[in-house]
């Protein structure tokens, strides 16, 4: 029998979202270690030397980034297939996931629920308004704009749900934490689009896990997921005081 | 199917040791105008090198999607293992390259152009850098980056540190292979694959004329 995957990393965390996501939809059952990066200790630090969530262990080794954990998931477990048969929509697929982790990760994650949510909830800092305004009135919608030339009317991006529909929507999430709503009148296909991926239930069921953990104070995560019956890790790679990695922090 | 390439850029240079492994025949041009003209934005909105464009006129971004494409729909001379585990570390070392070995490095450029940059900020990019090839030189394998066989991790590696090689002294320390001999001893093995050599030779040639201008 093959060894139980181990994801190490924060159910807040958009990347691990992915994986997670990507997990469920393949009906791969995991344990999962919630840590907030910047709580990793020394073996964390040995395991991902970059300190990024998140982390996959399993019987073949130890995987670090979500876009190559969920390349190996879809070579190990290739069914449901999660990326396109058709070899130019697998490229435009892997692109739309590399825009979504680079340019989305860089907007609504290092720009907005950096400010509102990091900042305040692991180094203890105020926000920085005039850096959540400019996100706000020029970087959001930028991104915006340029969705709405690529997501469909309705159902997915190719034809089926696809690592493309996951990444983008993963990010909606964190906009939703940092109170972020889309103006539906401005980009209505985006609004739609990201509302009918949330839906799907792989997205539901850790909506429920999510919502709770955004009210609860980071040093009781693992106590709140116990308490809902979340398949937990019996050890874990977190500390209580948190360390500046060699992440980017705008 | 033609490549937006120029010889200089390590991205690019990532493609065209696949598309050389893979004896493909695809047209190297330059972007119609360079990277910021309107006719290449049209093509590819980031104004990044390389672009594949193909011969329906689709265009497809990024290196690394480049050569996932590339490895799929030509299948022959494999750049990638078979199994899942093996995939996912070539995988890791492109990334590695992609996201956390280039940007320190090109953060540093512009001062070789002639701006100055911040001494604390040089230092810290450069430590950052020595992190990353410390974490390169535990990570290595031999003869080839991810072991037995040549694969896209050598393609996407060696343009990157064939720059940092030759343009780090530049910043006063010393070269980045020597102490380490895990890194040494693949690179020298790398740079006698005529793909790399040929490609290589292309980027010193650009770095050349660049540093003599």
């Amino acid at each position: 029998m093959r060894e139980q995957v181990r994801i190490i990393g924060s159910y807040l965390s958009p990347y691990v979202r992915k994986v997670l996501v990507v997990l469920d939809l393949k009906g791969i059952s995991y344990e999962i270690d919630p840590i907030v990066p910047f709580f990793g200790d020394d073996r964390f630090s040995q395991m991902s030397p970059i300190r990024r969530i998140p982390v996959l262990i399993d019987d073949s080794g130890t995987i670090g980034d979500s876009s190559v954990i969920c390349q190996y998931l879809e070579d190990r477990y290739p069914q449901p297939m999660l990326y396109p048969a058709d070899i130019v929509d697998r490229a435009r697929a892997r692109w739309l996931e590399e825009y979504a982790d680079s340019r989305m990760g860089e907007v609504f994650i290092w720009r907005l629920f950096n400010q509102v949510a990091i900042k305040r909830a692991v180094w203890g800092e105020q926000t920085d308004k005039s850096v959540v305004e400019k996100t706000l009135r020029e970087d959001i919608p930028q991104v915006l704009d340029y969705l709405e030339t690529q997501v469909p009317v309705e159902g997915f991006v190719f034809g089926t749900v696809s690592i493309a529909d996951i990444s983008i929507a993963c990010f909606f999430r964190n906009a939703a934490f940092s109170q972020f709503q889309i103006d539906s009148a401005r980009w209505p296909r985006t609004t739609a689009f990201v509302e009918r991926i949330l839906k799907l239930d792989s997205f539901e069921k850790l909506k429920l896990i999510e919502d709770r953990l955004i009210r609860t104070p980071l040093a009781q995560h693992r106590a709140a997921l116990k308490e809902i019956g979340v398949p937990l890790t019996k050890a874990t790679y977190g500390t209580t005081e948190p360390r500046r990695g060699i992440m980017r922090i705008d | 199917m033609k490549l937006y390439s120029s010889d200089l850029s390590n991205f690019a240079s990532k493609t065209r040791i696949a598309i050389r492994e893979k004896g493909l025949n695809i047209d190297l041009i330059k972007p119609p105008g360079g990277t910021s003209s309107t006719e290449y934005r049209k093509l590819n909105p980031l104004g990044k090198i390389p672009a594949l464009e193909l011969d329906n006129g689709q265009v497809i971004a990024e290196s690394e999607t480049i050569n996932e494409y590339l490895e799929e729909r030509y299948p022959q001379n494999p750049l990638l293992p078979k199994d899942a585990a093996s995939r996912a570390l070539v995988r890791t070392f492109s990334r590695l390259n992609d996201l956390y070995l280039d940007p320190p490095f090109r953060s540093l450029l512009p001062q070789l152009f002639g701006k100055k940059l911040d001494v604390s900020f040089v230092q810290e990019k450069l430590a950052e850098i020595n992190n990353r090839l410390d974490q390169l030189e535990g990570m290595i394998g031999s003869p080839w980056a991810a072991g037995d066989t040549f694969t896209l991790a050598d393609a996407a590696l060696t343009p990157t540190l064939f720059l940092i090689v030759n343009i780090l002294p530049q910043f006063g320390v010393g070269s980045p292979v020597d102490s380490r001999p895990k890194l040494a001893a693949w690179w020298k093995q790398a740079q006698g694959r005529p793909s790399i050599r040929k490609t290589l030779d292309e980027q010193r040639t650009a770095l050349t004329a660049l540093m003599t201008k």
